[in-house]
């Protein structure tokens, strides 16, 4: 299922949140060689300490972690403020109460090849995007400011987002960084729910069937 | 119209009365997390409520069982009062607050700004759920924007100044915006979509503190962030 964690909760899903931060270093760290801050096997920054969302999919019992997000406030600090702010200007500089930022997002390979295999880790990022889609929608929030690899701006177009890239980066691992705006909307998410093959909300409910995911 | 009411009240407690009118909630509360600068270093709260209910709620400590204060300033996206878990604590805090004919829903919305200082914008409804949460999820952008306005003012009111630091594209949008353009026409010239010149447009008026576009761009050529 796919859910939200607010900080209030953090301590009811510290078996989660912890797979959460081993496998950011994983991906982040060992994999894209991004000079992330380390902490023994996790990858935590001073963004995790204010409390930000982190939207995940888990298994039912909360045991299980197949991919997570955080999303914070563009109001408020933010990671790509205070790291693009030279590179990525444009990006870096938005800052309003519907704009919101999502970053670190990932997708444990190894968990979903064992319990999802009709799952493509490709189909995982779509699935993510459209719960942080639902996510954002219900919280009055209309522009989500993603940062991605260039490859997954296809995950994106088949997962129906729209999701327009206003700038990219290189220097800070093996692949550029890009920056887009993800656009919020009832129709948006409508159109992603069709290409995905879902019917009604992905978040918060059971309703998402294995079967459903796989579809 | 909303926000000029609220830009123009000389203080935060006109604004929360304004706020109460104009939503025609029962209650609206606005907090300022303790903040050690300044003139203010003890809480900062406004509140309609009624100056018993503050002294009961001061007097029982019941800020440090509220569980709507806890999530509030821990957290960071807005959130009904049925949705909050309610344990024993809490428990005779609400039973208290309905007995005191208060609202036993209502909406708080999550403030932090880029120095992390935090505060918490709160409507309390007598509606029932149902009917309450359909109602304020018409208005939670607006809600979402009249709290962070509070916020500055706070913050200004404690001496606070603010710069303004726009990115290029955002200056680009704001030198077409002054030049007639609308966001559509923007949109070709710059070739970039509408909703990403509506984005740079909401992230201008938030920075700026402006409810209207022609307001932004009149601020923005007083400051010569701009130039015709």
């Amino acid at each position: 299922m796919f859910f939200a964690i607010q900080a209030n909760a953090y301590e009811k899903n510290t078996g989660i949140l912890d797979q959460m931060f081993r496998l950011r270093k994983q991906v982040f760290f060992d994999q894209l060689c991004w000079q992330v801050e380390v902490q023994g096997d996790y990858e935590r920054d001073r963004y995790d300490d204010l409390g930000p969302v982190y939207l995940v999919w888990a298994d039912i019992e909360r045991e299980v972690l197949y991919a997570a997000i955080r999303l914070m406030p563009t109001t408020g600090p933010t990671l790509l403020y205070d790291v693009f702010y030279d590179t990525l200007p444009d990006a870096a500089h938005l800052s309003a109460p519907g704009i919101w930022e999502a970053t670190r997002a990932c997708v444990h390979h190894e968990n979903l090849e064992r319990d999802f295999p009709g799952v493509s880790p490709m189909r995982a990022f779509g699935l993510m995007s459209l719960a942080s889609a639902e996510c954002a929608f219900a919280h009055a929030i209309s522009t989500i400011v993603v940062n991605y690899e260039p490859y997954l701006k296809r995950a994106y177009a088949s997962a129906g987002a729209l999701v327009e890239e206003i700038g990219r980066a290189g220097g800070y691992g093996r692949y550029p960084v890009c920056c887009g705006l993800f656009e919020i909307s009832e129709s948006v998410i409508l159109r992603m729910r069709a290409k995905l093959g879902l019917e009604g909300s992905i978040i918060g409910t059971e309703n998402a069937s294995p079967l459903q995911l796989t579809a | 119209m909303a926000f000029n009411l609220i830009e123009k009240s000389d203080s935060i407690e006109g604004a929360i009365e304004t706020l109460q009118h104009i939503f025609q909630v029962q209650h609206v509360t606005f907090h300022l997390a303790n903040v050690n600068f300044g003139p203010i270093d003890s809480p900062f709260v406004r509140s309609t409520y009624p100056p018993e209910w503050i002294a009961r709620y001061l007097l029982k400590g019941y800020v440090d069982v509220d569980p709507v204060v806890a999530t509030g300033f821990s957290g960071m996206l807005p959130f009904f009062w049925s949705e909050l878990e309610i344990d024993e604590r809490s428990m005779s805090m609400m039973a208290d607050a309905q007995a005191f004919g208060l609202g036993a829903d209502g909406y708080s919305i999550p403030v932090i700004d880029k120095s992390a200082r935090r505060s918490l914008l709160s409507f309390s409804a007598d509606a029932p759920t149902g009917t309450w949460k359909h109602y304020i999820r018409n208005v939670a952008a607006d809600l979402a924007e009249m709290a962070h306005i509070l916020h500055k003012k706070a913050l200004m009111e404690a001496g606070c100044r603010f710069s303004v630091h726009l990115g290029p594209r955002e200056i680009e949008c704001l030198y077409w915006l002054a030049q007639g353009k609308d966001a559509g026409t923007i949109a070709d010239i710059l070739i970039i979509s509408e909703h990403t010149v509506r984005s740079y447009l909401k992230s201008i008026r938030h920075k700026l503190s402006c409810s209207s576009l022609p307001q932004a761009v009149a601020k923005a050529i007083t400051m010569r962030l701009i130039t015709l």
